[in-house]
């Protein structure tokens, strides 16, 4: 067995190395992803300290931005696992989505100090507020693909999604981003406007 | 819509994120070029893509979150260090880490078994210390050993008491109350029973009479 002999001031160089250029998009995922400044911040902090842990598993050589935002999003869904104390659910594309309970409570919450209009000026403009009313799977998929731009092989690494999946909620998210943004969208030229 | 159309509509995603496999596109660009209504759907879709992606705005880490990730990072190096050497000795130089394993199982084996029956007999050997009586002298031991010598003395501590038996050796007198009342009877001759450790000569006072 072939074991790494590197010393603790090594692996945290090569771990710092490889984990901090991405930290930017992990973040803008988070955030994205939490849709909430503190929650992004405890989400990226438990990432990293995790990605460090298992920093062994990583295979050398292969892909390490889908290794680590696999574990972003592994952490994500645990963490709202937790919060909602739902029973586990696999088949995302048929169910209401467990989380929603916990994320409507955490939204009631901070609703003084973040509300929709909020959001939006945080993340800049309407697309990204549409973003956010997208279910998580979705949001995912449309995060991954149209903005840190993995293919649809990685999305599947990371999300666990067999390809076909990742393809027909990409289709569906973005139909339902187009119909969130459809006043938007006809000033944008996106859609025609109807006679 | 036909179901023709319904599968498209699953596959467009794939259309135009360039995903599909060459027959998958075959079949999906020769509807949309059939089907005015699929090719809108895939249009609107590359649209929708593009302008997520434009307007998505690029987010830098907050500085005080970068710092507390690369604090955290740091107490976890120095947190798990150990086990971590640990684990690179046993790496490194197998039989020695195994042989100082065997060692500490050993020795705090050894460490429990006399905390547990301090007293026991070792393979054979001597106990601490055996139940018995001494009679004898109650003198201070230091006042003796320096009368013996002829020299002016007043030392100054507390006597140290002891026992002069009848066969002439001293026994210390382990301090407890009952040591400390018969600091003040030196010279009185006494039978004391308790425990005689006798390697050391000192003895624990269980009870005492005078004679």
């Amino acid at each position: 067995m072939a074991r790494k002999k590197t010393s603790l001031e090594e692996r945290r160089r090569n771990f710092a190395a490889l984990a901090f250029p991405h930290m930017d998009a992990l973040y803008g995922t988070a955030l994205r992803m939490t849709r909430h400044p503190f929650d992004a911040e405890d989400l990226m902090q438990e990432v990293y300290l995790r990605a460090y842990r298992f920093f062994d598993r990583f295979e050398d050589g292969t892909n390490f931005k889908a290794w680590i935002f696999k574990i972003l999003t592994n952490t994500f869904i645990n963490r709202y696992r937790q919060k909602a104390r739902a029973p586990q659910q696999t088949n995302f594309d048929k169910v209401e989505f467990f989380y929603t309970a916990a994320e409507k409570e955490r939204d009631d919450k901070y609703e003084s100090h973040y509300d929709e209009k909020q959001y939006a000026d945080l993340f800049g403009d309407e697309v990204s507020a549409a973003l956010g009313k997208l279910s998580y799977e979705f949001r995912a998929v449309v995060i991954l693909c149209d903005i840190e731009g993995f293919s649809y092989k990685e999305i599947s690494q990371i999300t666990g999604a067999p390809m076909g999946t990742v393809m027909s909620r990409l289709s569906r998210a973005r139909q339902q981003l187009q119909s969130y943004l459809h006043d938007y969208a006809q000033s944008e030229g996106v859609v025609k406007k109807k006679q | 819509m036909t179901s023709t159309c319904q599968q498209v509509q699953q596959q467009i995603a794939g259309y135009v994120d360039h995903e599909l496999e060459p027959a998958q596109l075959q079949t999906v660009s020769g509807h949309l070029q059939a089907c005015p209504g699929c090719a809108e759907a895939a249009n609107a879709q590359k649209k929708i893509k593009n302008l997520v992606r434009e307007k998505a705005a690029a987010l830098t880490t907050p500085a005080p979150l970068r710092a507390a990730i690369r604090r955290s990072l740091a107490r976890e190096n120095s947190g798990f260090s150990f086990w971590a050497q640990v684990q690179q000795l046993f790496t490194l130089q197998p039989l020695p880490a195994l042989a100082a394993v065997a060692a500490l199982i050993f020795f705090s084996g050894l460490l429990t078994y006399f905390a547990f029956f301090p007293s026991a007999p070792l393979a054979g050997g001597n106990p601490a210390f055996v139940a018995g009586s001494l009679e004898g002298e109650i003198i201070c031991i230091d006042c003796d050993l320096l009368d013996s010598l002829k020299t002016a003395h007043g030392h100054d501590a507390a006597h140290r008491v002891g026992v002069r038996c009848l066969d002439g050796r001293l026994w210390s007198i382990l301090r407890s109350e009952k040591s400390e009342t018969l600091a003040s009877q030196i010279h009185r001759r006494v039978r004391v029973v308790g425990n005689l450790f006798e390697k050391m000569h000192y003895v624990e006072i269980r009870e005492f009479s005078f004679i």
